[in-house]
């Protein structure tokens, strides 16, 4: 295949994969693969640019061949269990085990990517809650580990805290910012899913 | 495309021109790989993999009892149709 025709086809395959998203994971990959396959059988070295086009031409439309799939599975709805997903993703309530529940419902559901699944997954492991624990607990750890490795007993008998006062206190202007990012993340996330499953649910 | 089956197994591409050389049978010849899978999956064609003279190896299709079954009624149904319609158009010309 020469420069031209790996432009043509790639953009053919490029395509043809966008329009397959409605489709099953499995379908998609599937379609994908044959045509890829037919081109690589069809297309040749020696292939002029007319060639190629005439080609993907009676290849048709990708819209026509996703079709051509389609019709056979009902539409899978946004619904409940994508509001359950983003809710426990989110709170993170019951600790742990709601944070779990939530993923599983996430990565069960069809209507997102795996992409956006690892974004659900990640913003922020644990929900709210588990948030709360990280924050929480490495401040009174720190806090504990101070008093025993960093006070002085000054000349004069008064005693001395160094070095450590500032790195379990977080200092007043990161608070603002940083509950904002803890917090509003994972809503700006959860909003940003359920508009792509809706968007996908329509399709 | 089990009626192209029913002598010899092929591969997918193999299958997809000859059809679509036929005239009139295709428009898009890509639509036709959607069909194929639907056939794999209903069990009417099994796959394996061949290797090829040029170039890497080819899954090829074979048609099962069960699709030589569907391919026979399909038959069988398409025979009483053609007759059905060819006895409206004498009825017509006469």
């Amino acid at each position: 295949m020469n420069a031209t025709a790996h432009r043509l086809v790639d953009s053919y395959l490029g395509a043809l994969d966008e329009v397959a998203r409605s489709l099953p994971r499995r379908e998609r990959d599937e379609l994908v693969e044959q045509i890829r396959t037919h081109l690589a059988e069809a297309v040749t070295e020696d292939m002029s640019e007319a060639d190629v086009r005439n080609v993907l031409d009676a290849l048709g439309d990708p819209h026509d061949i996703v079709a051509a799939a389609g019709p056979v599975r009902a539409p899978v709805r946004r619904g409940a269990r994508e509001v359950f997903a983003l809710l426990f993703l989110v709170s993170g309530i019951p600790p742990i085990l709601g944070w779990l529940a939530g993923l599983g419902l996430l990565i069960s559901s069809p209507l997102w990517t795996t992409r956006q699944k690892w974004l659900g997954a990640f913003v922020w492991p644990g929900g709210w809650f588990g948030l709360f624990i990280l924050v929480a607990t490495p401040a009174t750890v720190t806090a504990g580990s101070c008093t025993s490795s960093n006070t002085f007993l000054e000349p004069n008998g008064s005693t001395v805290i160094t070095g450590c006062a500032s790195s379990h206190t977080i200092t007043p202007w990161l608070w603002a910012p940083g509950v904002i990012l803890a917090v509003g993340l994972p809503i700006v996330v959860a909003i940003y899913l359920w508009r792509v499953a809706g968007r996908r649910s329509a399709a | 495309m089990l009626a192209l089956l029913a002598d010899e197994e092929r591969y997918a591409f193999d299958i997809v021109r000859t059809l679509g050389q036929v005239d009139g049978m295709v428009t898009a010849e890509g639509t036709l790989y959607p069909l194929l899978s639907r056939l794999h999956k209903d069990g009417r064609v099994t796959t394996r993999w061949r290797d090829s003279d040029s170039g890497p190896p080819r899954k090829y299709y074979a048609i099962t009892a069960e699709g030589r079954s569907a391919l026979a009624d399909f038959v069988s149904e398409w025979t009483r149709f053609r007759q059905a319609v060819e006895s409206l158009l004498a009825k017509g010309s006469a």
